[in-house]
């Protein structure tokens, strides 16, 4: 098969198997932008209707290694993307047998081992904390896939790097949490602008995994002041779960508030 | 020093990771490298950057990988490539990594200061860029000269006991590291997307160590 081809080939595969990403995304996105403005008016503050954080649980095994699958197999969809030297005869088995657990450093400049890589070991890390993967377990993960992609998928280029194995985790992660905390911010702030920005640097909020955004939906009549607060629960069970609660804390909170 | 208190902090037994900014002293010495400094042979510069880590800490032992990234200016470096002279003023950048055993002693000062030591090899990729070449040679500033070398560490410290992680307890530390290249890469990088490697080969005659003070924070 030709290379232009096996170009096509692949984005016909890409832009034909996302749709339903695409179409989640773009529902979340409606959903988020949605809510109406409302107003503190002792405060004039914005009151968000939704609530992002993140809900770390526990990951059954099965669970871990489902993710893990398919991250990796993403890896193995990308990389002839992003690297498409692959498609003009670079690498190949014989390169794969010849790099195959060598760990080297590498000889690239800072954008990519400062720049590139952290960015994309932040994403991961947000990818899995999304998820609801505690902090350490999202790094863990991180570094698992991170591993996986160096050893098994961009060896067919170019061996494992010391400073990938070791930067694209490690401060992907820390950026990571930089992202994690000014997303969550920006997201809760209400303001318009403020949550385009949160969503943009942690577009894992968007996906349909996303475990952390909780809508709040305040009720002012006397007879049950309070909040009707509705999550979303772990991935596996893919529902909304509604819970009526009558917190006089929320009661109060929200008797004062002035909708527009 | 007073012994440790009972109270221990709560990043034992736990995994975590840590950051922080770090500023070095860097001492580089090889026949490939006469400045003008104290000797003909020597050069020394500060460096600026930051280090992390990750590891798991026991009651009194810790097992992390550690890394620095270092930048600093040289001036007036002169280098040897394929038997032409090389000389200008540039810019180095470090990056070592390290696994380090660390112990924590039982001594603290200021009651809440736990004195620490730590030791383990580093690995570390040493690289040169020549910003404006003084000999007028073709070789430019996309170029650059990449010492790989081996070496250990050895690092003193104090860390802050707090009864939680998640009051991100400070460290600050005391780290020397000694090293002396393996191979040297002469490395064009002119195409920012696939440096290519000209010329490689093995190294000895370039060594170095540096001091680095080190500070930071568990994160988590």
């Amino acid at each position: 098969m030709n290379k232009p081809v096996l170009i096509l080939l692949m984005f016909a595969l890409f832009f034909g198997s996302v749709p339903k990403i695409f179409a989640a995304v773009t529902s979340e996105l409606n959903e988020a932008f949605k809510d109406e403005v409302k107003v503190d008016p002792r405060t004039h503050n914005r009151q968000p209707l939704y609530h992002y954080g993140y809900n770390d649980r526990e990951h059954s095994m099965v669970e871990n290694a489902k993710n893990i699958g398919i991250v990796y197999g993403m890896t193995w969809f990308f990389y002839p993307i992003v690297q498409p030297k692959v498609f003009g005869g670079a690498g190949g088995i014989k390169e794969f047998g010849h790099n195959f657990g060598k760990i080297v450093f590498d000889q690239d400049e800072p954008f990519w081992n400062g720049f590139v890589h952290p960015i994309s070991g932040s994403q991961l890390y947000l990818l899995y904390r999304a998820d609801g993967y505690d902090r350490m377990s999202a790094f863990q993960m991180t570094f698992i896939s991170s591993a996986l992609f160096e050893f098994t998928v961009e060896i067919f280029t170019e061996p494992a790097s010391a400073q990938d194995l070791y930067q694209t985790p490690v401060l992907g992660t820390v950026l990571g949490l930089g992202l994690e905390n000014a997303s969550m911010y920006l997201l809760n702030s209400g303001n318009t602008l403020g949550k385009i920005f949160g969503h943009a640097i942690n577009p894992a909020t968007l996906l349909p995994i996303y475990e952390g955004r909780t809508l709040i939906i305040p009720k002012l009549e006397d007879a049950d002041k309070g909040a009707m607060i509705m999550w979303r629960a772990g991935s596996s069970e893919k529902n909304y779960h509604l819970l009526h609660t009558f917190i006089s804390l929320f009661a109060r909170s929200f008797a004062s508030t002035e909708f527009r | 020093m007073p012994e440790v208190s009972p109270a221990q902090s709560s990043v034992e037994n736990n995994f975590n990771i840590k950051a922080g900014l770090g500023i070095s002293r860097v001492y580089l010495r090889s026949s490939l490298i006469p400045t003008s400094h104290k000797r003909e042979d020597e050069s020394e510069n500060s460096g600026y950057g930051f280090n992390t880590s990750f590891g798991y800490k026991w009651n009194t032992f810790e097992v992390l990988i550690g890394s620095d990234v270092l930048f600093g200016k040289l001036k007036d470096m002169t280098f040897l490539v394929n038997s032409a002279e090389i000389r200008g003023d540039g810019s180095f950048r470090i990056f070592s990594v390290s696994p380090i055993l660390r112990y924590y002693t039982p001594y603290t000062i200021y009651s809440r200061w736990n004195f620490f030591v730590g030791a383990g090899p580093t690995w570390s990729l040493h690289t040169f860029i020549i910003d404006n070449n003084l000999n007028g040679t073709d070789f430019n500033n996309k170029k650059r000269i990449n010492f790989e070398n081996r070496g250990a560490s050895i690092n003193i410290g104090f860390e802050e006991v707090v009864p939680y992680k998640e009051m991100h307890p400070t460290y600050i530390e005391l780290g020397y590291s000694y090293m002396r290249s393996k191979q040297v890469f002469i490395v064009d990088a002119s195409d920012l997307q696939d440096a290519k490697t000209l010329s490689r080969g093995n190294s000895k005659d370039f060594y170095g160590h540096y001091i680095a003070l080190r500070f930071g924070i568990t994160l988590f």
